[in-house]
């Protein structure tokens, strides 16, 4: 039996330097006051040159404790030319292959800039390993950090709760509901770049390829990896709006052009999207109501009415519950309430906003705060430049 | 240093945000320049190289960033083996030690302040090291890997960038200096929080009221819909026309999703699996 080793790999553009520094020194940090972590551990900051130059003195700091920065060369080039994110994962796939770490003993833990880790995600990563149960592992991500009760902030609660519906989902053989995360999950590295990360082209939500791909190749190999993973929402509502259209982008993406979609699962993705598309004719119906009567109708939808409102509510309450004992600073409840249906209100808008919209590479999500001058205006996509 | 950074460099129109050119960055190890291509490499090609290259030596020099980055040298990546069978008798006689001077120093009020939460902590240290000996002990590894890969597990001296190596728990103990908290300390959530203590008191408490969640859920649903199809039969609305009536036929649509929501959360709330054991 061979010790198992985990690359911490944070894969990102690299401008958020701040929030990326504060991601890899969490895994250093834990690394060394976590109590019986049966694994060794890599850490891997893979970046673009433009993050690596955004701030190299962070870059140099963090590879001095133990860290190593991976720029990705503009030249690189995947076999089938795929851009953003998906072309840096797959460039550390590439690397491992030429380490020879592309074994069952290594695992990766996948983290995006602001995924910062704690005690429970290393004994929950620690824990996962030895149970071999499963070959993929995701689990349920709080947004606790840096939070300020804005309307995004608040929004993101829900999608803590909804993880365990993620979890669930991504357990079962088809994934029906579509379950799947982009950071805070752990894969064999033998089977990650198997599987690997190139596609045709610019795939908005490459977390969602990859899933269709890991499951159509290996079966259903998911398992909960416990401990949270703590990351920060988006700080304006325009971030939230453009995170969401994104997520939206790659669904449709996924539906129209993946070919490694089976059938079945091609019409629960569809599904999926379809559900989200609904909220905001449901709104608008909703207000016309008013004025437009519907009539005997209402005798059998109202019996389902009240199920999705307190469905709603509860993702709120518990999401909320979920992070009361991470979160320093608290709202009052009316403040709470109107900023959750602000919040609400942008992604009932946002999948309709994907369908006016192209997938772009330029859509740069800031992290750090207060959000740094430069990052509130990126330039226009340059080569190596893409969307996380 | 140099030698990690040798290889070519791509022409690149990469530049700072003032617009001045910046060097390329650096090239992974893989990439790295081999004799053949050398050979293969024109003389113009070359000569540009060697340019491209004084210049970045000469920017390497330059105290741009700071002290020189160690080197990967093979020391630098050091194995684990077997401990020594006098380990944890050191190690207990060492925590007696710190557990006696730190009696000693609570009596003296001369000591100089913090050796006595210093001393805590090396306590404190030692008895962790005391239950990772345990740990490493129980655990037959074989120490297989291929060649060439660094094994950065820190040693105890390496440094943790801008971050004191505290425990959180001991930090409790030991006075708390904010200069000290990094660079722009977020407003709130700080990674040296998030422990499994605080992970499952949450779960836990999730898990405790999963009953309660489920029922309320459905006494909930159930009370909306009641008083909403009250309303609706008392209106006595008219059959509207057909267009109008696909309308509300909208809104259930996201029905089966939510349903297979509810089901999954309780799902696994129900298999009790999320809870990690403790220190």
């Amino acid at each position: 039996m061979k010790r198992p080793t985990v690359i911490f790999q944070v894969t990102a553009i690299g401008k958020n330097a701040r929030a990326l520094d504060a991601t890899a020194r969490s895994v250093l940090f834990w690394l060394r006051n976590t109590p019986r972590i049966g694994f060794r551990y890599l850490l891997w900051l893979v970046v673009e040159p433009e993050g690596y130059w955004s701030a190299p003195e962070v870059y140099d700091r963090l590879e001095r404790a133990g860290a190593r920065v991976m720029v990705v060369p503009p030249a690189y080039q995947t076999p089938l030319g795929t851009r953003g994110k998906a072309r840096a994962l797959q460039y550390a796939c590439d690397e491992r292959r030429r380490l020879g770490l592309s074994v069952p003993w290594v695992w990766v833990y996948h983290q995006d800039e602001e995924t910062c880790v704690g005690e429970d995600t290393l004994a929950g990563i620690s824990d996962f390993i030895r149970s071999g149960e499963a070959l993929v592992g995701a689990g349920i991500i709080l947004y606790p950090i840096d939070w300020m009760g804005t309307p995004s902030h608040v929004q993101e609660l829900t999608r803590s709760f909804d993880d365990l519906r993620v979890l669930d989902s991504m357990t079962l053989p088809g994934n029906p509901t579509a379950g799947f995360h982009g950071s805070h999950f752990l894969v064999r590295a033998d089977v990650e770049d198997s599987v690997g990360w190139d596609s045709e082209g610019y795939a908005p939500t490459e977390d969602l390829m990859f899933e269709i791909r890991v499951r159509a190749r290996y079966g259903s190999v998911f398992g909960v990896l416990r401990g949270f993973a703590y990351e920060k929402g988006a700080f304006s509502l325009r971030d939230q709006l453009r995170q969401r259209r994104r997520w939206m982008h790659g669904v449709l993406h996924a539906v129209l052009h993946c070919h490694e979609l089976p059938l079945r699962r091609r019409l629960t993705v569809a599904y999926s999207g379809l559900s989200w598309f609904s909220a905001l004719p449901s709104v608008v119906i909703l207000v016309a109501s008013i004025e437009l009567r519907y009539g005997p109708l209402l005798d059998v939808t109202s019996l389902f009415t009240g199920f999705i409102w307190v469905s709603m509510i509860l993702a709120y309450i518990e999401g909320f519950r979920l992070h009361s004992k991470y979160l320093e600073r608290s709202v009052s409840l009316p403040r709470f309430f109107v900023n959750g249906v602000v919040g609400a209100l942008i992604d009932v808008v946002a999948p309709w906003d994907a369908l006016i919209t192209r997938p772009s590479l330029g859509d740069f999500i800031p992290k750090d705060y207060p959000a740094a001058p430069s990052a509130r205006s990126p330039k226009r996509s340059t080569a190596g430049e893409s969307a996380y | 240093m140099l030698a990690q950074r040798s290889g070519p460099r791509s022409e690149s129109s990469l530049s700072s945000p003032d617009g001045s050119p910046l060097p390329a960055p650096r090239e992974p190890p893989g990439r790295e320049r081999s004799p053949a291509d050398w050979m293969e490499t024109s003389t113009e090609s070359e000569d540009g190289y060697v340019l491209r290259e004084i210049e970045r030596v000469r920017e390497e020099l330059a105290p741009r960033f700071g002290p020189a980055r160690p080197s990967r040298a093979p020391e630098d990546s050091h194995r684990w083996g077997a401990p020594s069978p006098y380990l944890e008798e050191r190690l207990n006689v060492a925590r007696a030690m710190a557990a006696q001077l730190a009696a000693e120093a609570s009596d003296d009020r001369l000591v100089a302040p913090g050796v006595k939460s210093a001393l805590e902590s090396i306590d404190h240290e030692l008895g962790r090291a005391s239950a990772e000996l345990g740990f490493v002990r129980t655990e037959a590894w074989a120490e297989e890997y291929p060649d060439g890969v660094s094994w950065r597990v820190p040693g105890p001296l390496s440094p943790l960038p801008a971050h004191p190596v505290v425990d959180r728990r001991a930090s409790a103990i030991a006075p708390h200096h904010p200069e000290d908290a990094g660079p722009v300390g977020p407003p709130t959530g700080s990674f040296e929080d998030f422990t499994v203590a605080r992970y499952n008191r949450t779960v836990s408490a999730l898990h405790s009221r999963r009953r309660a969640l489920g029922w309320g859920t459905v006494a909930a649903a159930a009370g909306i819909s009641a008083v909403l199809l009250y309303l609706t039969l008392r209106a006595h609305e008219a059959v509207p026309v057909i267009w109008l009536a696909i309308l509300p036929l909208i809104w259930m649509i996201p029905v089966p999703f939510f349903a297979a929501g509810f089901r999954g959360t309780h799902r696994i709330l129900r298999q009790g699996r999320l809870e990690l054991p403790e220190e």
